[in-house]
């Protein structure tokens, strides 16, 4: 109890930015329940003086005093319902600010393991069951102390043996409210955790419709959606059977409890002891005193519910964050973008065995570095641990020369731009899409992106171009179109590291060399690790890593990794469906057409090396157009005849050589 | 009617909801000085109660109304 009222004591101290308006509300409630006294007093003076004695004056006077009561104390208790929805709302929005910031800031793996269902209800439900227990518990007690302690002053003052007999009644109430709070308490989480159950389903199958309607399973979701809700219906059945119990119960014993009273206060009238107006304040008194009872009850029940709630938030906040506040880390700023992974071997924390052991790779500044395997080799764990999703068990990761351990968590992910193969699309327009989590807004530099990604194209033909909005409720656009909206705002965020995650999957191959072929300018200083399968994609990488039972076995370019014969070989013939021949003849085709290429090449330099230089042309002209001698050409230029001849010759070398190879050509 | 009470509405919507808050404050502290004066008013007040006797009305008490609500 001890350990609950401390959790309870945590959420109470939201309360402390607005003690002045609570103060002010519960101010507004004392004078409420002030005024709410002054009424049977009034009709006890009507009875007692006014009527009897035929005063006029008084008469009038206490009509218009309870007018005046009447308007401060509608008054007041409207600004006290102003001040607590004031204080309701804004403690809702802290709390769920809190809890949200907090899930954000928890690890991957936690989102990965937790439904969203049973975070959804957690942010929702729970929060506003924690929300209605405190704000609302103080100011209900503190009116009900309020108004306990001025009825029994004022019945006090009235008649002593009335007043003692109401109080021995508060013991049987308090045992029966806490009798029923309890099992209150058991149903309310049984009902909490079904509710995560319900909402989970709805969020699981309302994700997989396809799917379910692929396997014509929607009557059978539909009746396991009814199973489910028909579990939480007897959770409510049991709720309310407990309600109404407690009701009964609370109104039996507030009846027979007043009725007592009423007819002792008769008792008491009759044998002279109080006046008749007397007894008519004390009946209108112990008309009122049920409700601080009820509202006791109600508020009891209400903050032991909500220990339930409390749990199951305080599980969220209690869970360790992402290092995000570690101060004691470098800023990265202006790097190059140098990726190093050093010996790095990972394994999750409840398993020994390793997802990924010894892996070293270089990614360079203005190339593609590629990552590619069989699935489940580990080649997205890379990229996880890259972004510090999830950290390395042995080993060391650097971008240039920093240890990302020791980089501020913050600027790491600044730096690097993610396009996977799940691409998410957030509602909302185009144009928001593409800035997402970009402070700066430079147009020409987001249409530049768009061109590149090859989406431009259909922005520009929607209604109101980069203004259309998309996601829910609005534009419906396909799985390529995704792809290539995430590829540009990639671009758009003009980072120095892009990691493309099977990034073009969703595209035609014609696409895709395009936008690679748009890219190269904007990639030219960017390091790029490509993740992929597809050999299309792959050609593009300068570098490419195979990564085979959790290491990487091989690395080279393409077509070294071909002639290689090992992983890659089988990788590749597995993804093109190749049988070992046509992929001999292939190598071949590409070794041979790699072999002319590079004469031609050489051709190409040996021409460029064969060009007559200005003054051999000059020299040339002169001599045999112009028919001039060594003599004269020698004069005119301000050199030795014997150079002019040297030089003659060597052109016309020169000459005859380009025109052999001309010629083979 | 209907527009001064849509009026109403939407200059109370419009108000920043920490800024009205204030506004509620300063405003209530005010109405409470104001209901202290009239307390205090009512104290000073003495009410004189009659009854009808022999010849007319007579006085039978002089006192203030917060004495003779509590009184027995």
């Amino acid at each position: 109890m001890r350990e609950r009222l401390k959790t309870l004591k945590n959420y109470f101290m939201l309360l402390v930015p607005y003690w002045d308006k609570s103060v002010l509300s519960l101010f507004c409630v004392g004078i409420v329940v002030i005024f709410g006294m002054a009424t049977p007093l009034i009709t006890k003076i009507l009875i007692d003086y006014a009527y009897p004695n035929q005063d006029l004056y008084l008469l009038t006077f206490l009509v218009l005093l309870g007018i005046v009561i009447f308007l401060f104390n509608m008054y007041f208790s409207d600004v006290s319902s102003y001040l607590d929805t004031f204080i309701h709302q804004t403690l809702s929005i802290d709390l769920r600010n809190k809890f949200f910031t907090k899930l954000l800031r928890l690890p991957l793996r936690f989102h990965y393991e937790k439904q969203v269902g049973d975070l959804m209800v957690r942010v929702t439900d729970d929060i506003d069951v924690i929300i209605d227990a405190v704000a609302e518990t103080i100011p209900v007690v503190i009116k009900i102390i309020l108004q306990l302690v001025a009825l029994l002053v004022i019945c006090l003052m009235i008649d002593i043996n009335l007043t003692i007999l109401a109080l021995i009644g508060i013991p049987f109430y308090f045992i029966q409210t806490r009798f029923f709070a309890k099992r209150f308490e058991i149903v309310q989480e049984k009902s909490q955790k079904r509710e995560s159950e319900i909402y989970t389903f709805y969020q699981e199958k309302m994700s997989n419709v396809k799917t379910i309607k692929s396997f014509n399973q929607e009557m059978h979701e539909t009746d396991r959606l009814i199973d489910k809700l028909k579990r939480m219906f007897r959770l409510v059945r049991e709720n309310l059977f407990l309600g109404l119990f407690n009701s009964f119960f609370d109104a039996i014993m507030i009846t027979l409890w007043t009725s007592f009273l009423a007819w002792y206060a008769g008792y008491r009238v009759i044998t002279g002891h109080i006046t008749i107006g007397e007894i008519m304040a004390i009946l209108v008194y112990l008309g009122q005193i049920h409700q601080p009872f009820m509202d006791f009850g109600t508020v009891y029940k209400s903050l032991v519910s909500s220990f339930v709630s409390i749990n199951r938030v305080n599980e969220i906040f209690e869970k360790e964050p992402e290092a995000y506040k570690d101060t004691r880390t470098f800023i990265l700023y202006d790097i190059k973008g140098q990726v190093k992974f050093d010996n790095v071997s990972f394994h999750y924390p409840d398993t020994d065995e390793y997802i990924l052991k010894n892996i070293s790779f270089n990614a360079n500044p203005g190339k593609v570095t590629a990552l590619c395997g069989t699935s489940g080799a580990g080649k997205s764990t890379i990229l996880d641990l890259l972004l510090r999703f999830v950290e390395t068990n042995e080993g060391e990761i650097y971008i240039d020369e920093y240890e990302i351990k020791k980089v501020s968590l913050i600027t790491l992910r600044a730096n690097i731009s993610i396009v996977s193969q799940d691409v998410v699309i957030f509602s909302g327009t185009i144009r928001e899409n593409l800035q997402y989590g970009c402070k700066e807004v430079d147009e020409e530099k987001m249409i530049q992106a768009t061109k590149d990604a090859e989406i431009y194209e259909f922005i520009k033909d929607t209604a109101k171009g980069f203004d259309t909005r998309i996601g829910e409720g609005g534009l419906g656009i396909s799985g390529g179109q995704r792809q290539r909206l995430s590829i540009a705002r990639a671009l758009y965020r003009g980072v120095k590291i892009l990691i493309l995650d099977e990034a073009t999957s969703a595209l035609d191959s014609i696409t895709e060399a395009k936008i690679y072929k748009n890219m190269q300018k904007a990639l030219e200083d960017k390091t790029v690790i490509m993740i992929t399968h597809r050999p299309s994609s792959l050609h593009n990488a300068e570098k490419i890593y195979v990564v085979h039972e959790n290491k990487i076995c091989e690395s080279g370019d393409f077509d070294e990794l071909l002639q290689k014969k090992g992983e890659f070989y089988k990788f590749y013939q597995a993804q093109v469906h190749e049988t070992e021949e046509e992929t001999e003849e292939k190598i071949k085709m590409k070794k041979l057409r790699k072999k002319i290429d590079k004469e031609k090449v050489d051709k190409e330099k040996a021409k460029e090396e064969l060009k007559l230089s200005d003054l051999e042309k000059v020299i040339m002209d002169m001599y045999y157009n112009k028919k001039q001698t060594y003599a004269a050409i020698s004069k005119e230029l301000g050199m030795e005849p014997y150079d002019v001849n040297l030089i003659r010759k060597s052109a016309k070398e020169k000459l005859e050589t380009l025109r052999k190879l001309e010629l083979e050509e | 009617m209907k527009g001064i009470i849509r009026k109403l509405f939407s200059t109370l919507l419009s108000e920043d909801m920490g800024k009205q808050a204030r506004q509620v404050e300063i405003i209530t502290l005010i109405v409470f000085i104001i209901l202290l004066i009239i307390i205090v008013g009512l104290w000073q007040f003495q009410i004189v109660l009659t009854a009808p006797g022999e010849a007319g009305r007579e006085i039978i008490g002089k006192m203030n109304i917060f004495q003779l609500l509590l009184s027995r």
